[in-house]
């Protein structure tokens, strides 16, 4: 179910809390709390809990098992196994078609019929990427030796699978939330961090009900039948899915943010006005920042960082893009978008090397890097590289009958459209973001929370489902 | 203040403010969601369905009744009158399918048997599950169809009473119009303007058009002609034709065609579909050839149908003056 569904927030939600607080006891408010995230798994695939079980279950032991043996060579071969199944299981569910089309298309193209490969009947588990990318982590840092292994499964189990993250992140990390599920502090009701949370929750919400999903409503349509739009429509839906992906994405992780909260339990920032960047290199640093920080822990670093020299620098930079990339979703639009940010990022670090400055107005900074995220969202909007390409003809004017007329949008939509949009590019710019503020406890603050709540509510009934939940 | 106080005065504002909106949409009830037990044709209401019923009410001795989708809105009952020399009564509303089709034919048969009826045949209509939240909220219009309304609350009828749709009708119902109780479904008032004697429209019409054509199908590929069709509505269908046409009642089935770009792109993009709609209407074809039932194709018809704007507002909803061209030629 999703954060934005009445039965989430008046069935699923108060009864959690309720049974959450109402348990007096840590140990069974936690295997509460582990069965609730597992019901809310369950609700979207029953099937599917059983491998998201295993995957907790292997990783728990591989990790104790590699923390209490001696030799390097023994636990290089237990963080291999682990590493082995999570990417194998990942892998299969989610590349393994786009694998197989891949080669059955390039077979074709060389001249042999029919399938080289079968394609399968799939159905990608929710979440996949995220908890196994979770789950990875923890083996890797006790590989390392960066952690310890935790004591009790419970606990490891309750930070796979935590309902707030669960589904589309935060990514966050085990030693960020095991300790607080140990903490007894964490299971006694708190005024405060409930305010919070509820503030978080409610910014979130709005920024995915009120702002999001009233873009989509329009851009989905104007994308899918790209070939009939005009100039300003395919440029409208450019600005327009920029806007989205960034309210969608994080407001569903201020969502998340706000139910830990409710919980006592912190999760880390996301997103930080990336909008408002200088660079795609500063982009990366306030845009979904738990998996930045993932991919430069345990990729770019895997792959020698910036010790190796200045070319296996940029080797690394542009590879970890392209995984990363990839890691979105299995298509080729998907590499096409890491590759752009890769790319841009070793030009930018090489022009830092050299000491270049060629941009040398801020303004004329934020213009480029803004207008260089706008376009590889094309890359990563487009399922196919033929619609991007009739996309960018149409932004970049060079198709046959340039049209400035503004017809596929629905009257219906349209005014909600263009305010949703003009608010967004207000928040995105100029304005605090959700973690800037501090939302202190006032009258008037409860008041404007509590009807921005119930303007959601009475808007979730066209229901838009989050973006990142494909991945 | 405190963290505390700040909690409790959120909860008492967003309780205050649903209840208020929940209050709001059930006293007004711009739908007929909540508080129509009956087809009163004097009440005031924005449910196309609860009109089209109240229509059927109004006008009891209508001898004639096209019953459609929102496809149907455009045919002028004046049309039909010339037609048959029939008394016509249009109850074409927005995503009727076969259980509303049948509702409304019931109950403008309730008292006085039809001597015709055009049956404007829609592929989703025998679709479940795309009968419309409209007739199942509403209690009198649900009596009308195979699925009467749950005396339990449901989470959707919960939903509706703060869904801003509703609060929307609400606001607007404050502005009550008068009653139009014509016989027709609101499309079109003069056969005059279904003259087919005109200009094809300026390219900025023709390209507005190819952009609506576009708009629809995306709708329908991908949702409204999405689903199998079930064989048991189907068959029940075929047995109210046979019922009613024991009673006297002449039928016609009026399969309409899609847009020739429109039928092109579905005969590409979705084949599946497509031959799925081919099955339906031999199946249809079949059956009234064994049941002296009419049946006018035009959607299998390969000669196909003229694709300006002359004659189509979208991909699927042709105008009046596509109607005379379709209902002009073919109904003797």
């Amino acid at each position: 179910m999703l954060f934005n569904s009445y039965p989430f927030l008046f069935l699923f939600l108060p009864l959690t809390l309720l049974g959450f607080y109402l348990i007096k006891n840590k140990n069974l408010q936690l295997w509460f709390l582990f069965f609730s995230s597992v019901f809310f798994y369950a609700y979207w695939s029953t099937g599917y809990v059983f491998l998201l079980l295993f995957t907790v279950i292997l990783d728990f032991y591989l990790a104790k098992w590699i923390y209490e043996t001696k030799t390097r060579r023994h636990r290089k071969l237990l963080v291999f196994i682990s590493i082995a199944c999570n990417l194998s299981v990942l892998g299969f569910f989610k590349y393994y078609n786009f694998f197989a089309e891949s080669v059955n298309s390039t077979v074709q193209i060389m001249g042999a019929g029919g399938n080289f490969l079968p394609v399968l009947n799939l159905v990608l588990p929710i979440a996949i990427s995220f908890y196994t990318f979770q789950s990875m982590s923890y083996v890797i840092d006790v590989y390392r030796g960066t952690s310890h292994a935790h004591g009790r499964l419970l606990e490891f189990a309750g930070y796979v699978t935590l309902f707030p993250h669960q589904i589309s992140g935060p990514l966050v990390r085990h030693n960020q939330i095991v300790p607080q599920l140990e903490d007894p502090k964490t299971y006694f009701f708190s005024y405060d961090n409930f305010w919070k949370g509820c503030y978080f929750f409610i910014f979130g919400l709005s920024k995915k009900v009120l702002i999001a999903d009233r873009i989509a409503a329009v851009i989905d349509p104007l994308i899918f039948n790209m070939s009939a739009t005009s100039n300003a429509e395919a440029i409208l839906a450019m600005l327009g899915y920029t806007m989205q992906l960034y309210f969608d994405f994080s407001g569903y992780s201020d969502m998340a943010v706000g139910l830990g909260l409710m919980m006592n339990i912190q999760f880390p920032a996301n997103f930080n006005s990336p909008y408002k960047s200088f660079s795609i290199t500063e982009f990366w640093q306030r845009w979904h920042m738990t998996l930045s920080s993932w991919l430069r822990d345990y990729l770019y670093i895997s792959l020698g960082g910036n010790r190796k020299g200045q070319w296996k620098t940029y080797r690394n930079l542009l590879l970890t893009m392209a995984i990363g990339g990839l890691w979105h979703g299995a298509n080729w639009t998907f590499l096409a978008w890491g590759l752009i940010h890769g790319g841009v990022l070793v030009l930018e670090r090489v022009f830092k090397d050299r000491g270049w400055d060629l941009l040398r107005f801020k303004y004329l900074k934020w213009a480029v890097t803004f207008s260089i995220v706008c376009i590889a969202w094309v890359f990563f909007r487009s399922p196919s590289f033929h619609l991007a390409s009739l996309w960018f003809e149409k932004i970049f004017l060079l198709n046959d009958q340039i049209s400035w007329d503004i017809i596929l949008i629905p009257a219906k939509y349209k005014d909600r459209f263009f305010a949703a949009l003009v608010i967004a590019i207000f928040a995105a710019f100029a304005t605090k973001n959700t973690w800037e503020r501090k939302f202190m406890p006032a009258w008037w603050r409860a008041v404007i929370l509590g009807i921005l709540f119930v303007i959601c509510l009475s808007y979730m009934g066209e229901e838009s489902p989050f973006l990142y939940f494909q991945f | 203040m405190t963290s505390k106080k700040a909690t409790k005065a959120l909860l008492c504002t967003a309780l205050f403010f649903l209840f208020l909106i929940i209050f709001f949409n059930w006293f007004s009830d711009p739908l007929c969601f909540y508080q129509c037990s009956e087809i009163d044709p004097g009440r005031y209401s924005l449910n196309s369905y609860y009109l089209a019923a109240q229509k059927s009410v109004v006008h009891d001795d209508a001898e004639i009744a096209l019953v459609a989708s929102s496809r149907g809105e455009t045919t002028p009952t004046a049309l039909l009158e010339r037609l048959f020399a029939l008394k016509a009564i249009n109850l074409s509303v927005a995503g009727a399918d076969f259980q509303t089709k049948r509702g409304f034919l019931r109950l403008a048969q309730k008292d006085k048997p039809l001597k015709k009826i055009i049956w404007l045949a829609d592929y989703f209509e025998m679709i479940p599950g795309r009968t419309d939240r409209k007739m199942l909220n509403s209690e009198v219009l649900s009596l009308l169809t195979d699925f009467p309304k749950s005396k339990k609350w449901s989470l959707l009828e919960l939903q509706s009473l703060i869904d801003h749709n509703t609060l929307e009708a609400s606001m607007s119902f404050l502005k009550r119009k008068k009653l139009d109780m014509d016989q027709g479904s609101g499309g079109v008032k003069n056969l005059s303007d279904c003259r087919l004697d005109v200009e094809v429209a300026d390219s900025e019409k023709e390209e507005e058009l190819k952009k609506e054509v576009a708009l629809v199908y995306q709708n329908y590929a991908t949702s409204v002609l999405k689903g199998r069709q079930s064989a048991e509505e189907l068959q029940k269908f075929k047995e109210y034709v046979l019922e009613t046409s024991q009673s006297g009642a002449l039928w016609t089935i009026w399969i309409a065609p899609y847009h020739p770009e429109f039928r092109r792109r579905l005969q590409i993009e979705h084949p599946d579909i497509w031959s799925s709609h081919l099955a339906w209407i031999r199946n249809l074809k079949e059956f009234a050839s064994t049941n002296k039932v009419e049946i006018l194709d035009f959607l299998s018809d390969e000669t196909g149908f003229p694709d300006d704007s002359r004659y189509w507002n979208d991909g699927v909803h042709f105008n009046c003056r596509g109607v005379v061209k379709m209902l002009g030629k073919k109904v003797q």
